[in-house]
């Protein structure tokens, strides 16, 4: 039975301070969604004995069946702290004054795959702390630290759980010492990574992880169980009369306990001083396993008695396994140490939005909706962000999921909705539509409710239509839009699409909008060459998108073409001549030329470093300091492009030229065209830079128009293009492979037949299991994970992340390298003429 | 200064003219044969015209002279020669022919057999040279062969002439003649076979202005098509027209028969890419290419009807020969909708804006489903034909994502997407505003303008003193009446022993980059 009522939910939701937001992030197959669901059984949303098998976060059937997390899902729960432990509490804005008991918590179970990162970085803006849950058997691995650095960059609280400990013991069988030697690794390399991404003076002050402090949890979601310092220091503190923070930092680290002096140090001077997590923590623990696991009755009973443990008398009669998991259960529940984790070391949304906002909100800092996300103030007006479309049982609708970060959003309220396009006093992506039902995601099910106020997740119905992916709900009139989300991985694997049954059209297409809308990064297009498009993060997630397409969105046999990759097109020297093309009436020219950026240049505007929004006197300073560019031509970069914020840029670098303001724009628009459809093969180009050198120009108006200009400027960037050893950049994985020792040869056999590179090989200290790191191209991956089980006998588990282009070595102008058959190819599948058009198309003489 | 500003007139004469086809010289003595002269004499005087306009296409040029001369004998009647089409030149040029108080008009070459309005229009197709029937047959038994099906003949219209012998040889095979025009032809077989087809009272179907009727115990087989004639925008037009059939194609000139099928053709592939384009539109240009074609002004009229009611805002367009530099003058226009033959219709990548055909635009606008096939010809949407389809009211609630973009978009009346005025104090004594749902300002050119970077020169307000009104240049473009006195030597020097009405190598190249450089001969209005 579920222990609570929407209404009990409803009152502390106005209670701001004794809310917690969080997610829980890790590695794929750490354990988050297992561990999810010892706080589920707490909550008596599900029973007891099912947790942790249930994975009740898991709601599609795949995920089930695959025993994978897909798609973040959201749970409130509504728990009630021990009085003793409401003291605990820290800080005015983490408890209200009348020190309720109560507390509500949100948590958001994401998926550990990278393929499905997007999903995290969904759950983690609308929430405050971060649950990082880290296999104490496989530890630290790539995915932990990506989802951790991206909590880090949003101002997410981290707290640490170490999970499968019951594998520790019972499969690796490690000793005391060793496990604590884990332990301490994997919090000193979390640690690590949180040092490197934040700042320990920076607003969310010191998040370092200490065990000591209570913020390390250790268990087994698995088994329900599980502990922090506290517990055991709880259970001393009244023994030794020593205080529990105390008693706390006596239980980690470098102290010695010498149970027959009964004396503490800070050495190890003896045999007989033991460390003290040892013999306190895990001694009795130890002690419980080996009583049970060997079936020793009589010791287990003593055990029993002595941890005032009473067993149903059908748990008695249980053996092994069973009865172990039924006694640390009952010792130390799991949803009870993660719920007081969660509540004394991760921050109210009263506390977080104050540090948060500045991150959040893109108009000034002062205005009346950024003051009201800072105090989370439910009376200001609304501002609330839509991270994610969760479908609902309607087809085709779905539930704009977001969290409100000030104001109070209720049914039937009429608001704005800002796509992620739109500009304050501008109507673009702009619509005023009221909201028909507020609801509270409950996992599998939703529950309706009147009104949310601000520092709550809930769901809305009735805007999806007008929000494709994400986007900000207000009331306030000049309201700025909360800033759009950043991923950490980039759609680069496609597959082109098309019914089986060509009358089927209309519906491949509303499926497709569909699924654009349902995964906050897959990308649904048409190419101009009519092909529609499905791109995605990788293999799996394509898998899973297109099984979604088929089955849920547009119910229709579809047929699949091989995955391709999407290339760029760059240029690897300046050009040989500074070009010139003519316009068609002959009356103007444009002399131009192209170079290569400098190495990171590209990166950089990627992430936004360097982007057309700076101020072009800071942006010129940056490129002068670090990429060694004039600062009086820095200052003058006309524009970005593709799409005005590509990693291409236009300068301008003529002196005194008449007429030059005037074609700017003529200008600009040949650059967007040709930077999107590059010359080589239509693809993107990327990191070149091209210098408008001079210009003659009609002195007439009407013969410089954009009609003469923009199809020159095209053909002059082709010719720049063409004469600078244009080059093909193709898309480069890292992968991180587990394994043990025996299987790294054969990794090594299959990365070197798919041109990858190894670039790093690690002994996992303290296990037998290998990682290596290597790069390979994405175009070389489609079959990876299979082709390397298969070659290491299932015993390889890799994990696939965009990393960075890389330029496909070879003439893509000369016949039969490989990147020329790239080109022809990519030609071919577009419908475009065959081979490379010739220089003089584009090249004019005076 | 001279040279920068403008081309040298003696340009014109030498500058190289593209020409798609090569042009023809056909010896003096086989003209009247191989164009049908008897026949077009025979219809002149039966219809008593005094003045005839010739219309040519480019290649046909050289021959123009010695036909005309040969029909001013027989009929001693004033005839004309119309080079230079203002549009495509498959399409019968009324205007051009008007200038010169024609009465009719004979087309000679290849036409889109389109049908006109003003003026009587016979067509005469000269013989072709490069058809051996010998070569045809053979292909096609080896195709009878292999499938048993139904086949029917298509043809560019190029290829009429050999359709009389087509037929005989191919006698349970249906033949496909042209829609209700006016065919000239002194070859015998054809005439037979005209005459044959349209007795027959057998039920009919229309396909791209060709009818054919099937032979009767041939009528619940399969069928398939051959087309006869080169890959060109009118094969195109046939096959998408009928996507569900097997099509071949056989090439005189290379004498290939091919199989067409829909995914060879990317074409149909494309238009998923344009209409999702013209859905993104907010502007759209209506590009008029024709003002010969029949109903095109009905067609512009529901083309801006249709536009309305899925709240995007037009501009009309006319203007002769559309090219990449021309059309990139209207940057603001985000798609244009193309009204002129379906021949004439072209889709290439050097246009900076896409341009869609008007069953696209409509199928863009929700007046129809993406999947209800190819209507090439304006002529079938409108009432009356088969494809048409009354406007409604879009449903204005459609929410929508665009595929090419990824952003939301709204199909349907913008008035729906509106935004109500907060800052107005309900309870105030104000004049309030009674209907509360206002229109959010239509995205349109000015916007566009307002985004440039360049507007123009400052215009200092007040600085300068109001400078006196003076006469500025009049006349046209192409010589301003200032200028008259050195083009009038020109006019004069063009040789006069037939009358021109549009001489293309005396004043197309004159204007050549005049009409290039921008709105010589666009007008815009809402």
């Amino acid at each position: 039975m579920v222990n609570f009522t929407i209404d009990e939910v409803r009152g502390m939701m106005d209670k701001k301070t004794n809310i917690r937001n969080m997610s829980v992030i890790a590695h794929v197959d750490h354990g988050k969604s297992t561990l999810t669901d010892s706080l589920v059984s707490k909550a008596g949303i599900i029973a007891q004995s099912k947790a942790g098998e249930m994975r009740f976060t898991d709601t599609r059937k795949d995920e089930q069946e695959r025993c994978i997390t897909i798609k973040s899902t959201a749970i409130t729960m509504y728990f009630e702290l021990s009085e003793s432990d409401v003291q605990l509490v820290k800080g005015a804005e983490q408890i209200n004054k009348e020190k309720t008991r109560g507390f509500l918590i949100n948590l958001i179970d994401s998926p550990g795959h990278v393929d499905f990162s997007s999903e995290v970085t969904a759950a983690l803006r609308v929430t405050d702390g971060a649950l990082v849950v880290v296999d104490a058997v496989s530890g630290v691995c790539v995915q932990t630290e990506t989802v951790l650095r991206q909590a880090i960059a949003e101002r997410i609280k981290p707290i640490l759980f170490m999970n499968k400990m019951d594998r520790a013991l019972l499969e690796l069988q490690l000793q005391q010492e060793d496990l604590y030697q884990t332990f301490a690794r994997i919090s000193e390399s979390i640690n690590v990574i949180i040092a490197t991404y934040s700042d320990e003076q920076g607003p969310m002050g010191d998040i370092k992880i200490d065990p000591s402090k209570g913020n390390c949890g250790f268990g087994s979601g698995l088994h329900g169980w599980a502990f922090t310092l506290k517990q055991f220091a709880e259970m001393y503190a009244a023994k030794f009369g020593i205080d529990l923070e105390k008693l706390m930092n006596r239980l980690w680290g470098e102290n010695f306990y010498n149970p027959k002096t009964k004396k503490w140090s800070k050495q190890k001077t003896s045999a007989d001083e033991m460390r003290s997590f040892n013999f306190f923590v895990l001694d009795p623990l130890y002690k419980i396993f080996d009583a049970v696991m060997n079936f020793k009755k009589e010791e287990t009973d003593k055990l029993l008695q002595k941890l005032n443990i009473e067993l149903k008398l059908e748990d008695k009669e249980k053996e092994g396994k069973h009865l172990l998991r039924i006694i640390l259960q009952k010792w130390l529940p799991a949803g009870e140490v993660l719920f007081q984790m969660i509540t004394l070391h991760l921050p109210s949304p009263a506390t977080a939005q104050k540090y948060r906002m500045e991150m959040l909100y893109e108009g000034p800092h002062d205005d009346e909706a950024a003051v009201a996300i800072k105090n989370c103030d439910p009376e200001g007006p609304l501002m609330m962000y839509i991270s994610k479309m969760v479908p609902t049982s309607d087809k085709g609708r779905f539930y704009a999921f977001g969290r409100v970060f000030s104001g109070k959003v209720q049914t039937g309220q009429k608001v704005r909705i800002m796509g992620p396009n739109y500009v304050p006093g501008k109507k673009d992506d702009l619509y005023e539509k009221s909201i028909q039902r507020t609801v509270l995601m409950m996992g599998r099910n939703t529950e309706a409710i009147e009104d949310v106020p601000s520092g709550n997740i809930c769901g809305l119905v009735g805007v999806d239509q007008f929000l494709v992916k994400t986007g900000t709900i207000s009331t306030f009139k000049d309201a700025h839009n909360l800033k759009v989300m950043k991923f950490s991985v980039s759609p680069v694997v496609r597959v082109a699409v098309e019914p089986k049954n060509p009358a089927d059209l209309p519906k491949l297409v509303e499926g497709l909008k569909r699924l654009a809308k349902s995964d906050p990064m897959v990308q649904c297009i048409i190419e101009e060459s009519g092909e529609h498009i499905i791109a995605g993060a990788g293999e799996l997630h394509l898998e899973i998108c297109l099984k979604d397409l088929e089955e849920d969105h547009a119910c229709i046999p579809i047929k699949t073409s091989d995955p391709v990759v999407s290339y760029r097109e760059t240029v690897s020297e300046t050009s040989s001549e500074i070009c010139l093309s003519k316009s068609p009436n002959k009356h103007n020219r444009l002399y131009m030329s192209a170079t290569p950026m400098p190495d990171g240049l590209a990166e950089d505007i990627d992430s936004g470093e360097i982007s057309a929004k700076q101020e072009f006197k800071a942006r010129g300073r940056i490129l002068a300091d670090k990429y060694g560019y004039d600062v009086g031509e820095a200052r003058k970069i006309w524009c970005f492009g593709p799409d005005v914020e590509g990693p291409n840029i236009l300068m301008d670098v003529t002196k005194g030229v008449q007429y030059l303001n005037e074609i700017k724009d003529s200008v600009i628009a040949g650059f967007q065209w040709s930077t999107k459809e590059g010359v080589l093969c239509e693809e993107n180009c990327r990191g070149i830079r091209f210098n408008v050198h001079d210009v003659t120009l009609h002195a007439d108006a009407i013969h410089r128009g954009g009609g003469q200009i923009i199809p020159t400027a095209r053909r002059c960037f082709y010719a720049c293009v063409l004469t600078a050893a244009p080059r093909l950049m193709e898309p480069v994985y890292l992968v991180e492979i587990q394994c043990p020792e025996a299987a790294v040869g054969g990794i090594y056999g299959v990365l070197n037949r798919r041109r990858g590179h190894v670039i790093e090989e690690n002994q996992v200290v303290g296990t037998p299991m290998f990682v290596v790191k290597a790069y390979l191209p994405v175009n070389e991956s489609f079959g990876f994970t299979a082709d390397l089980r298969s070659n290491t006998g299932g015993q390889a588990f890799p994990q696939c992340v965009f990393d960075h282009w890389q330029i496909l070595p070879g003439d893509p102008l000369e016949a039969n390298s490989k990147p020329s058959q790239v080109v022809a190819t990519t030609r071919k599948r577009k419908g475009l003429k065959e081979g490379i058009p010739d220089l003089s198309n584009y090249l004019d003489k005076l | 200064m001279s040279i920068a500003l403008s081309t040298a007139e003696q340009d014109a004469f030498t500058r190289e003219v593209d020409l798609s086809d090569k042009p023809v010289k056909t010896p003096r003595d086989l003209i009247p044969e191989v164009y049908s002269l008897r026949s077009c004499t025979e219809w002149i005087l039966q219809n008593n015209f005094k003045r005839i306009a010739l219309q040519f296409p480019d290649c046909l040029l050289p021959d123009s002279v010695g036909i005309a001369q040969g029909l001013e004998q027989s009929t001693d009647r004033k005839i004309f020669i119309l080079g230079d089409t203002t549009y495509g030149s498959c399409c019968v040029d009324e205007i051009a022919a008007e200038h010169g108080s024609c009465e009719s008009i004979i087309h000679f070459g290849h036409s889109c057999l389109s049908p006109t309005s003003r003026v009587p229009v016979a067509l005469v197709f000269p013989r072709p040279r490069d058809f051996e029937l010998v070569d045809f047959w053979q292909k096609i038994e080896e195709l009878r062969r292999a499938e048993d099906v139904e086949l029917v003949c298509l043809y560019d219209s190029d290829y009429f002439p050999v359709t009389g012998m087509v037929a005989q040889f191919l006698e349970c095979s249906s033949m496909v003649v042209p829609e209700n025009q006016t065919v000239l032809t002194d070859d015998a077989t054809c005439l037979n076979f005209l005459h044959k087809s349209s007795d027959e009272d057998c039920q009919r179907y229309f396909v791209c202005r060709r009818a054919f009727s099937p032979t009767k115990d041939n009528f619940k087989r399969e069928r398939a098509f051959v087309y006869i004639g080169k890959q060109s925008s009118s094969m195109v037009n046939f096959f998408l027209s009928l996507p569900s059939h097997k099509s071949y194609s056989y090439d005189p000139s290379t004498k290939l028969l091919t199989l067409e099928t829909p995914q060879v053709n990317k074409r149909i592939m494309r238009r998923c890419y344009l209409i999702e384009k013209a859905k993104d539109a907010q502007i759209v240009g209506i590009l008029i290419g024709t003002l010969g074609v029949k109903d095109y002004l009905d067609i512009i009229e529901r083309m801006k009807k249709v536009l309305r009611t899925a709240g995007k805002k037009f501009y009309t367009f006319s203007m002769g020969k559309p090219n990449p530099a021309k059309l990139a003058n209207f940057m603001e226009v985000d798609v244009f909708v193309y009204v002129a033959c379906p021949e004439s219709f072209f889709d290439s990548k050097a246009y900076v804006r896409p341009i869609v055909t008007p069953h696209e635009m409509e199928i863009a606008c929700g007046q129809r489903a993406i999947d209800e096939g190819f209507v090439a010809d304006f002529r079938h949407l409108l009432p009356g034909a088969n494809s048409y389809v009354d406007i409604r009211k879009v449903e204005n609630d459609t929410p929508d994502i665009s595929l090419i973009s990824g952003k939301a978009r709204y199909v349907g009346k913008e008035e729906e997407k509106w935004v109500e005025d907060s800052s107005t104090p309900s309870d105030s004594t104000a004049l309030v505003s009674r209907d509360q749902v206002l229109t959010v300002a239509q995205y349109s050119a000015a916007d566009y303008f307002s985004s440039r970077s360049w507007r123009g020169l400052q215009p200092q307000y007040g600085e300068h003193l109001p400078a006196d009104i003076v006469q500025g240049r009049h006349g046209i473009a192409l010589s301003y009446e200032t200028e008259r006195s050195d083009s009038a030597k020109e006019n004069s020097e063009v040789p006069n022993d037939l009358t021109c009405c549009k001489n293309r190598y005396a004043s197309e190249h004159l204007s050549a980059h005049e009409l290039d450089s921008s709105c010589g001969e666009t007008c815009c209005h809402r």
